[in-house]
């Protein structure tokens, strides 16, 4: 993997091992300036592990990481560049969540009248104003996590490390983060989100990593990842009709799966072979009364890739964004 | 580091446990004059035909002196005792609690800079011992006068030794400084607040039983090593440097009759005491920045 000027974060051969589990095994990514790279894994896949390593919370084992361009080490001057939530934010119970973020913003270096200014609008941008005052004691897991993500925020750093951000958040509040999100992103920051929430990550990351049980099974743009899970839906009106076309595509040697409970057909080509493989029915005089592309959600990659399920992405899976593409 | 040191004292200023050490040290201090002052005046007081023998009243005046200036300073000072079990807690607590609650994590992603993060907690628990033991020094001035101000008899006092004084305020600055690495070394490894506390007091214990083993008795080169231990050559630099600095004569001169026949007690010189202090603190303190250099933070 090469490096360059546009290289935010980099990892090679990130390993960290406690006890005898490898958390994280020999990873390799790299995180380019203004991109929302998504890290997706089940529980326990190592997620926050390197989020620590990247932060220098931990030591790597073997391998390690940079950031813009500078190891990862206690006291790298990289780090001041970064704003990051990690699992749950911690605070001083016994502080304001102004205190809190006053302490935050002295132990970043910041002089005393910036951090009163940057202060209340990061607990505005999170909607903590009223709160501002109140210990953090009382604060509910929600209102915690809404002032981690302030905090981290605090001095527009470069880049944004987000460990599942959306944590324990009302629906109101996923909605808002969100938002936050992609308008970060849209003012050019670099983005590494840590979530559970698939969608989420489909909307907002152009990049994604799944990681399983340390190790990262499937890595590159969003876009690409579900463009390869593409099929082409044709509904026929009889079932004599499919099994025409069943032999038809079977003669060209085009994969595809026959569904038991309809007249239909998937076929295993991307949106792009629609038009090619609607002429060649049409030219066997077979007109499908439905052709549709049927993307698979991140959602059924991801459990694909991580052996959870066996998911088919079909049109009733409710966040299968199925676009129609050419109707006869 | 003055953003760290900034962050500390946020930390500190809220902190209950600081604020309570800081102004009850000096208040207890208050008390204790108070009381120590009217007890060595009134021992006798219930029966008045009652003349105690020559020796005891000597013994009284020279009690009664303590309290007056300047002997009040190093009675003051002397009270430092319960003050560095409560700097040992307090540094144990602050650090631990770090671990304990993961808020060392909201300071390092802050500035990942672990020395100053260390160093500017240690100054500025150095800050809470100077505050303290100035206090004390204040108290130790002020209260004579005060005391007279409100009446009390105060005799007139032996003057203190100028370099045993200093000398006296250096040591207790010193072991309060061991101290403080001991408590924050402790803390590091425990990784949280109360466990540290536990293991100090242990520590200690330890440390007393272990000096005590009759097998150090066996050979004079043996019995010093127990007085190199830590808390034991703090406790014998404070009571050296005290007895220094307060130029006090043998209790047995005081009531004029010859010291009895007893070996040699085994107590380090007031440098020594200082040496093994300053290498103990300096130990601990080593040991504490290369834990903080090494130590994975996962809470
Ligand atoms: N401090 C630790 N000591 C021992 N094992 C650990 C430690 N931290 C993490 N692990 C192990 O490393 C593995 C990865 O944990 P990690 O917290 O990185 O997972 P994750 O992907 O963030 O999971 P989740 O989605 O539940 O947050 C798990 O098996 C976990 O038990
Ligand atoms: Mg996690």
């Amino acid at each position: 993997m090469t490096s360059d000027a546009d290289t935010v974060i980099q990892t090679t051969g990130l390993t960290k091992r406690f006890g005898g589990v490898d958390a994280v095994n020999g990873i390799d990514f790299q995180v380019r300036h203004g991109d929302v790279y998504g890290f997706l894994g089940p529980n326990g896949s190592g997620k926050t592990t390197t989020i620590r390593l990247l932060l220098g919370l931990i030591s790597p084992t073997r391998g390690g990481c940079s950031i813009f361009g500078e190891p990862v080490l206690p006291g790298a001057a990289a780090l001041r560049c970064v704003g990051a939530l990690v699992e749950r934010p911690a605070f001083y119970p016994y502080l304001s969540a102004v205190d809190n973020l006053l302490l935050y913003a002295a132990a970043r270096g910041i002089d005393r009248d910036r951090a009163t200014r940057l202060v209340g609008p990061a607990l505005e941008r999170v909607g903590l104003t009223e709160a501002a005052r109140r210990k953090l004691a009382g604060y509910s897991t929600g209102m915690r996590q809404r002032l981690g993500i302030g905090t981290a925020l605090l001095d527009g750093p470069e880049l944004i490390v987000l460990d599942e951000p959306t944590n324990g958040l009302d629906p109101g509040g996923v909605v808002e983060v969100r938002q936050l999100i992609a308008s970060l992103a849209r003012e050019g920051a670099t983005i590494f989100l840590s979530s559970h929430v698939l969608t989420e990550v489909e909307q907002l990351c152009d990049r994604v990593a799944i990681l399983v049980r340390g190790r990262i099974v499937s890595e590159g743009s969003t876009r690409d990842m579900l463009g390869e899970g593409e099929r082409l839906f044709l509904r026929f009106e009889t079932g004599d009709e499919a099994g025409r076309a069943a032999t038809l595509l079977n003669q060209r040697d085009i994969a595809f799966e026959r569904l038991d409970d309809a007249p239909a057909l998937l076929v295993s080509a991307p949106a792009s072979e629609g038009a090619r493989v609607n002429r060649l029915l049409g030219e066997a005089g077979l007109y499908p009364g439905e052709l549709s592309v049927r993307r698979p959600s991140l959602e059924s990659v991801f459990l694909e890739l991580t052996g959870d399920r066996a998911v088919e992405p079909t049109a009733s899976a409710p966040d299968a964004p199925a676009a129609p593409a050419t109707v006869t | 580091m003055s953003g760290f040191l900034r962050a500390d004292w946020i930390r500190f200023r809220h902190r209950r446990d600081v604020l309570v050490i800081a102004l009850a040290l000096p208040v207890l201090a208050v008390v204790g004059y108070a009381s120590g002052l009217t007890s060595s005046g009134n021992q006798f007081s219930f029966d008045p035909d009652f003349s105690p023998p020559p020796e005891i009243l000597a013994a009284m005046a020279a009690e009664r002196q303590r309290f007056a200036f300047p002997q009040s300073v190093l009675t003051l000072l002397g009270s430092t005792g319960i003050g560095l079990l409560a700097l040992v807690y307090l540094a144990v607590a602050t650090v631990g609690d770090e671990i304990g609650w993961s808020t060392i994590r909201l300071s390092l992603l802050a500035s990942s800079d672990r020395r100053r993060f260390l160093a500017s907690r240690f100054v500025a628990l150095g800050v809470v011992t100077a505050w303290i033991v100035g206090s004390l020094f204040v108290l130790g001035v002020v209260l004579p006068f005060a005391a007279k101000a409100l009446g009390a008899d105060l005799p007139t006092a032996p003057a203190i030794d100028a370099l045993g004084t200093v000398g006296y305020v250096a040591s207790i600055l010193l072991v309060a400084a061991s101290a403080l690495s001991f408590g924050i070394l402790v803390a590091l490894l425990t990784r949280s607040g109360p466990a540290a506390l536990v293991v100090a007091v242990i520590y200690t214990l330890v440390e007393a039983a272990f000096g005590s083993l009759p097998i150090w008795q066996r050979d004079d080169l043996l019995a010093w090593l127990p007085t190199l231990l830590f808390t034991t050559a703090s406790a014998a630099l404070l009571d050296q440097a005290n007895r220094a600095a307060a130029a006090v004569r043998p209790f047995e001169e005081l009531i004029g009759s010859p010291p009895p026949e007893q070996p040699l007690p085994h107590v380090l010189s007031i440098q020594a005491g200082m040496l093994v202090v300053l290498a103990w603190g300096a130990l601990f303190l080593t040991a504490a920045f290369l834990r903080m250099r090494r130590m994975d933070i996962p809470e």
